[in-house]
């Protein structure tokens, strides 16, 4: 329930903004002149801020669409991501965002078209190129569906770009306005994943790994491409066991050979991010782990990281050949 | 935590004064302050650099506190809305420098809110729909220098309208209006006080007897304090101290050198 909207004054009414305040009728409205004079704002808890954060409506102006950072990617020529969306509805205890951002405000970018021209401009300069673009960098793709039509107004834009592939990435069940979609061939509906234990004491509020996986299952009968994500992977005592579980479980309801992709990655954030976090979460037992810095990345202690992520690897490669198979290096 | 209240007149002080059973501290001349157990008030006088200096005075007076709540209570005008009536600052803008600042409410607030402009003098025509007064943007600027925003928050009762505007009211009226909305503000401090609750850090239960034992360095109290964080959330507060087990370390780098080994070799059961 979103009880404070602050809208920019250039896009107060904007047909977009109008909607979404539609739907909250008795939130308070504070305009703003740049959504940064709220969300950059210094002095904020991103921790009492996520107990009840505000909607930010905002224009976006320039870096509609970004390089990916190297080693992300899912097979393609070119990777770029863009970001619609800054925050998320979930919170996940090891999610960068927390540390990238001063505020939990969820920053709805309402210019989508925008947003498609920069797309369309990159996908056509090379459209001899395979290029992949990330939509859920800055947020999940699809929590806030059916608040923001994300997903509705962008899929159609790839329907005309036969060399692009769009990656939604998410932990959410929000798959009706795909439902109710033909389904894109360059579209990548990806979920995430982390053992069940795992994503009880550490996921807060995003939806169960069966109630995912159902909606994977649904989403692949229904014709969609899936890709599952394993990024990051979390380092328990009892790993083996745990990852061995997850993977059976979704290979026993996925069909295998029509998963687009699979990526992982140990668990590792920007030293800087790790270290707000620590400040918010002190008593956080994942950040009291056994962690290291190294060049300014805090992850698991390189034998650590290899154990978890050979084991991994090892596993899918059981149900997925290699070559769908990507670590992260990010 | 301490929760400061800052109000601009003797006037509105004195309900919450008795309200709250606040004594006078004498020892205090530059300001009036009142106190008692973790609630503190200072009558800053009128106008935003008075209201900033009343901040500073009370931060540094109460020992500097982090995490602790600031309240800003006073009067305001507002061109339409019922005297008397209570709302919460959501956009602060000093109308002399165009400024802005946006209270976050990350609770759910007892009352409704507005825009507020504060105005070097008093403001007759209220020419924006909002509240018009003296102190919150020079309050707010101070404040949020020594807390975190959740936790600063400016809640003004209306004293005076078009129809009843800002020349006909006086100390009387102030106070009235004040005492009026009593059990309100009481309301809106446990909330505040409920929200910093979810944010104080409690001390490492094992801190005070390692710098009571060992000397550190001021760095080194941060590594301690941390490598004391970790031991208690992976051993749910565990009792140890070196020495107590095995080895005695003997100087404070020692006991870095010798917790650290400790905790990374603790197992992570996440739940
Ligand atoms: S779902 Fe993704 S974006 Fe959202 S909180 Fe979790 S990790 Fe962060």
């Amino acid at each position: 329930m979103i009880e404070t909207i602050y809208i920019e004054e250039a896009v107060r009414k904007h047909p977009r903004s109008e909607l979404v305040c539609a739907r909250f009728p008795h939130a308070r409205l504070i305009i703003c002149e740049r959504y940064g004079e709220v969300f950059n704002r210094r002095a904020q808890s991103f921790r009492l801020q996520k107990r009840c954060p505000a909607l930010i409506l905002a224009e976006k102006r320039n870096n509609f669409v970004l390089p990916a950072p190297p080693g992300y990617g899912i097979g393609g020529e070119r990777n770029y991501y863009f970001s619609h969306m800054l925050n998320c509805l979930y919170d996940c205890r090891y999610c960068f965002l927390q540390g990238m951002y001063r505020s939990a405000h969820y920053v709805l970018f309402v210019n989508f078209e925008d947003f498609m021209d920069a797309i369309r401009g990159v996908a056509q300069a090379e459209s001899d190129k395979s290029i992949h673009f990330f939509s859920g960098y800055d947020c999940d793709s699809l929590a806030l569906e059916p608040l923001t039509g994300f997903a509705k107004a962008f899929l159609p834009l790839f329907g005309e770009l036969p060399n692009a592939v769009m990656e939604l990435r998410t932990k959410s069940t929000q798959i009706r306005a795909l439902m109710e979609m033909e389904p894109l061939a360059n579209c990548v509906v990806a979920f995430s994943f982390t053992p069940d234990e795992v994503a009880s004491a550490l996921e807060h509020r995003a939806p169960g790994n069966r109630r995912r996986l159902d909606a994977m299952v649904k989403l692949q009968h229904a014709g969609w491409t899936i890709g599952l994500r394993f990024d990051p992977l979390i380092y328990r005592e009892d790993y083996a066991e745990q990852y061995h579980h997850l993977f059976e479980n979704l290979f026993a309801r996925l069909d295998g050979e029509r998963v687009h992709s699979v990526s992982f990655g140990g668990f590792r954030l920007p030293e800087r991010f790790f270290q707000t976090l620590c400040e918010i979460y002190p008593e956080e037992k994942l950040f009291a782990g056994p962690l290291h810095a190294e060049g300014g990345i805090v992850s698991y202690r390189r034998v650590l990281e290899n154990e978890l992520c050979t084991f991994c690897r090892d596993e899918l490669l059981k149900y997925i050949p290699p070559a769908k198979v990507f670590p992260c290096q990010t | 935590m301490l929760t400061h209240l800052i109000v601009a007149l003797p006037e509105e002080a004195k309900p919450l004064v008795a309200r709250f059973g606040l004594k006078r501290r004498m020892q205090d001349t530059a300001f009036t302050v009142y106190e008692k157990n973790a609630l503190c008030l200072t009558v800053s006088g009128v106008g935003k650099t008075a209201a900033a200096a009343g901040v500073a005075y009370s931060h540094v007076v109460f020992g500097k506190q982090p995490g602790s709540i600031w309240l800003n209570v006073g009067t305001a005008g507002h061109a339409s809305c019922e005297l008397g009536c209570a709302l919460l600052a959501h956009k602060i803008t000093d109308a002399d420098s165009g400024r802005r600042w946006y209270p976050p409410f990350t609770f759910t607030a007892p009352c409704a809110s507005a825009d507020l402009w504060t105005v070097a003098r008093p403001e007759a025509d209220y020419p924006n729909a909002g509240l018009y007064d003296m102190e919150a943007a020079g309050f707010y600027e101070s404040a949020t220098r020594f807390t975190t925003a959740e936790l600063v928050q400016c809640i003004k009762i209306v004293s005076d309208n078009r129809s009843s505007p800002v020349a006909r009211f006086g100390a009387s009226q102030v106070y009235h209006r004040i005492e009026q909305q009593l059990p309100l503000i009481d309301d809106l401090i446990e909330r505040l006080q409920e929200l910093a609750a979810c944010v104080e850090v409690p001390e490492p239960r094992l801190y005070r007897r390692c710098v009571e034992r060992w000397h550190f360095s001021a760095h080194e109290r941060i590594r301690l304090k941390r490598l004391l964080q970790r031991w208690d959330a992976l051993t749910s507060g565990g009792a140890w101290l070196p020495g107590e087990t095995s080895g005695c370390p003997q100087t404070g780098k020692d006991v870095l050198i010798w917790l650290r080994c400790q905790v990374d070799q603790l197992p992570v059961r996440l739940t």
